[in-house]
């Protein structure tokens, strides 16, 4: 041993090993995380990241929904406590998190996660241990088109996106020559792929394809390369940002072909990023907006104002609400006698079940993953209308 | 045999205490162990690279990086046993460790931390990249170890097996230190032109000390990729790199305790301070500045200075 070590040295490795020691609460229940009057839930969040800000708003959705149901009663008499760690998204610390929440805390279930790696990584431990996973946000198929027994997906595929779009501009907006406008990443490329896919099936020619990185500024040279393809319907699958910077550059050029983006567009801040330029603009939806006139809608808003009033509704806190919906539905129609193994056994015989914040769902043992069908809204005069519900 | 126990005490301790702790631990408790094992492994290469060479690396996440792809993929791809897989992982590394090492033969200080980070943020970009090697931006999942047909489903085992390398590479890392090799990176450290004069040859031993590093670090990649069982490439940014440094330097360079030390701090900080909600990171933060400030020799100068202190108040 190289100098300076000492007697004391051993002494804090014992204190710092002491705490991993202490021992798991023991919990004589016949099924983890369901008391008398409790039902115990977790979830893993990237509360400090770069993920942060949607982290944290999708935890203050489920929350508000977890509140307003725990104060209406709970669910068959018992109260939800759901405990949210952070992971700052790392593998290892989620890996090290879902260990103790299933473990120490003896969670029932985990319930509105965020990331894709770090889902992953949890994926193979939560499936040996059979722990219920409902509405896991990320951008992979085992998250959104799961193949695990015990992984539920709220949000859609990225291919299915992409052929959606692409549908609806043939469809709806009369596509003859359709061009495509995507973020270079997994996030852009794979509704790409599927619009692509989509097109050539029902034989509508892309005839220009741009994409740019997150850290590109000047859009310039996608939209000459567009305009000058002279599409009808431009295709975005981009973040918020880089379209709003093409929307301003297609409106210098005047050049005016119908643009149908992903939901990332449909974000409050668009209309500040893109001004006029954004007007007519189509959206793709997944998760409720704001202004959606529906009751689900409404109250969603109402229990956010109510119980979390520092944050805005917006895309995140309705998907937040929309596992916590689920959950509680399921828990609710399993009845007062809840196990794991009967709460899988009533999401697979869920069947059409409509959160009113995300599309519904059709749940089977065969498939429970996110939606196919989507809504479409439209921009005017900085506000988002919808268009079409799903 | 009494007089071996007075002078080896802390190592026996620390042995005996690895073999019982992951009995007296749950499934969290034995990932926690198996983490700090994986840590302490990148930590101990930076004692040498830092430590013992004097060179410095905030791109160690690159070598990481290739120990856990090139181990996964060899036991995918190829179908071989686990324990090769973690040995060609530390391998593969540890060549790249030679090519890393060229530029430290001419660059000094700020400019080979540039040059360490630059390739770091190129070997994360082409394993992104590389789609259909590596799987890209959709992952790559890696199966649970395996060795001799007994797959290890739970950490508990693999905790033990960690600990049998762990305690072979510090073994290893300890006659390193005592070899011809290791006394010339000393005084290279200390004198570059006295060693030199002295006959020293300075570009064969730098190579060496960048290899044996990035070896280390391989296998604790390897390691990692099968206690986690997915890789992503975001998992190797300069953040990490940045996170072994801190460790490193938390734990204090040049002794085996401070790296052990270290890697405690980088696994346990986060459970730890996760208690402090939204303040996590700043009380991190406040950590490593109290740190730095009182106990600059890291954590394994700490019963040092309190000696010193005690010294000046009597």
């Amino acid at each position: 041993m190289v100098a300076n070590s000492s007697r004391r040295d051993v002494l804090m490795l014992g204190l710092a090993a002491a705490g991993t020691m202490a021992l798991p609460r023991l919990s004589w229940a016949a099924e983890p995380g369901v008391t008398k009057d409790k039902i115990i839930i977790g979830s893993y969040l990237p509360l400090q990241s770069g993920l942060a800000a949607g982290a944290t708003q999708l935890r203050d959705g489920a929350d508000a929904y977890f509140q307003h149901i725990n104060d209406n009663g709970g669910i068959h008499g018992r109260k939800i406590q759901w405990i949210v760690e952070n992971d700052s998204y790392n593998p290892q610390q989620t890996v090290a998190v879902v260990k103790k929440l299933v473990d120490r805390d003896g969670v029932f279930a985990i319930v509105s996660t965020l990331g894709t790696a770090t889902n992953l990584a949890a994926l193979p431990f939560l499936a040996q241990r059979k722990v219920p996973l409902i509405n896991p946000a990320g951008g992979h198929e085992r998250l959104n088109a799961p193949t695990d027994p015990n992984v539920f997906g709220l949000l859609p595929v990225g291919q299915d996106i992409g052929a959606a779009m692409a549908n609806y501009a043939v469809d709806k907006l009369q596509a003859k020559r359709v061009a495509i406008f995507f973020q270079n990443d997994p996030f852009g490329k794979d509704p790409r792929d599927g619009a692509v896919e989509t097109l050539a099936k029902r034989g509508v020619p892309v005839v220009a394809e741009t994409s740019y990185v997150p850290s590109d500024v000047d859009m310039s040279a996608q939209a000459v390369a567009m305009r000058d393809a002279n599409p009808d319907v431009v295709l975005m699958m981009c973040i918020t940002k880089q379209g709003a910077l093409l929307l301003q550059k297609a409106q210098q050029l005047g050049w005016k072909p119908k643009f149908l983006a992903q939901n990332t567009m449909g974000d409050p801040i668009t209309a500040d990023l893109a001004g006029e330029a954004l007007d007519d603009v189509m959206v793709i939806l997944f998760t409720a907006i704001e202004t959606m006139d529906t009751p689900a809608v409404r109250e969603a808003n109402a229990l956010i104002a109510k119980y979390h009033p520092e944050t805005k509704p917006g895309y995140w806190t309705y998907l937040g609400i929309a596992g916590a919906k689920v959950f509680v539905e399921a828990a609710n129609r399993v009845g007062p006698d809840l196990t794991r193994a009967k709460l899988l056994e009533v999401l697979y015989n869920f069947g059409r079940y409509e959160p009113g914040v995300v599309p519904p769902v059709n749940w089977s043992r065969e498939s429970h993953g996110g939606p196919k069908t989507f809504g479409f809204a439209v921009w005017k005069g900085g506000k988002l209308n919808v268009v079409e519900g799903w | 045999m009494t007089l071996w126990l007075r002078k080896n005490w802390i190592p026996v301790a620390l042995l005996a205490a690895g073999l019982v702790l992951p009995n007296l631990v749950e499934h969290y408790g034995n990932f926690i162990l198996a983490s700090i094992l994986v840590y302490s492994l990148v930590s101990l290469s930076l004692t040498i690279l830092i430590g013992f060479a004097g060179q410095i690396s905030i791109g160690h996440a690159g070598f990481w990086a290739l120990g856990a792809y090139g181990s996964a993929l060899v036991v995918t791809e190829l179908g071989a046993p686990f324990l090769v897989g973690v040995l060609v992982g530390g391998i593969v590394a540890a060549l790249f460790g030679a090519v890393v090492a060229l530029p430290a033969l001419r660059v000094q200080g700020h400019y080979l931390a540039i040059a360490t980070l630059g390739f770091a943020l190129f070997v994360q970009q082409v394993l992104f990249e590389w789609e259909s090697l590596t799987g890209g931006r959709q992952g790559l999942f890696v199966p649970r170890p395996e060795i001799f047909g007994y797959e290890l489903t739970d950490d508990y085992a693999y905790v033990y097996l960690m600990l049998v390398i762990v305690v072979l590479l510090t073994w290893m890392t300890e006659n390193f230190r005592r070899s011809h090799t290791g006394r010339a990176l000393m005084a290279l450290k200390m004198s570059t032109v006295a060693a030199e004069v002295a006959g020293i040859n300075r570009a064969r031993h730098i190579i060496i000390a960048f290899m044996l590093s990035a070896f280390y670090t391989g296998i604790s990649g390897a390691l990692y990729a099968h206690l986690i069982g997915f890789l992503s490439t975001e998992t190797f940014t300069f953040t990490t790199s940045l996170s072994f440094l801190t460790m490193a330097v938390i734990g204090g360079l040049g002794s085996y305790v401070g790296a052990l030390l270290g890697a405690i701090y980088l696994t346990m900080a986060p459970e730890v301070f996760r208690e402090f909600k939204d303040a996590q990171m700043v009380v991190y933060g406040l950590t490593l500045i109290l740190c730095m400030q009182f106990l600059p020799g890291g954590l394994a100068s700490l019963p040092e200075r309190l000696r010193s202190l005690r010294r000046r108040r009597t």
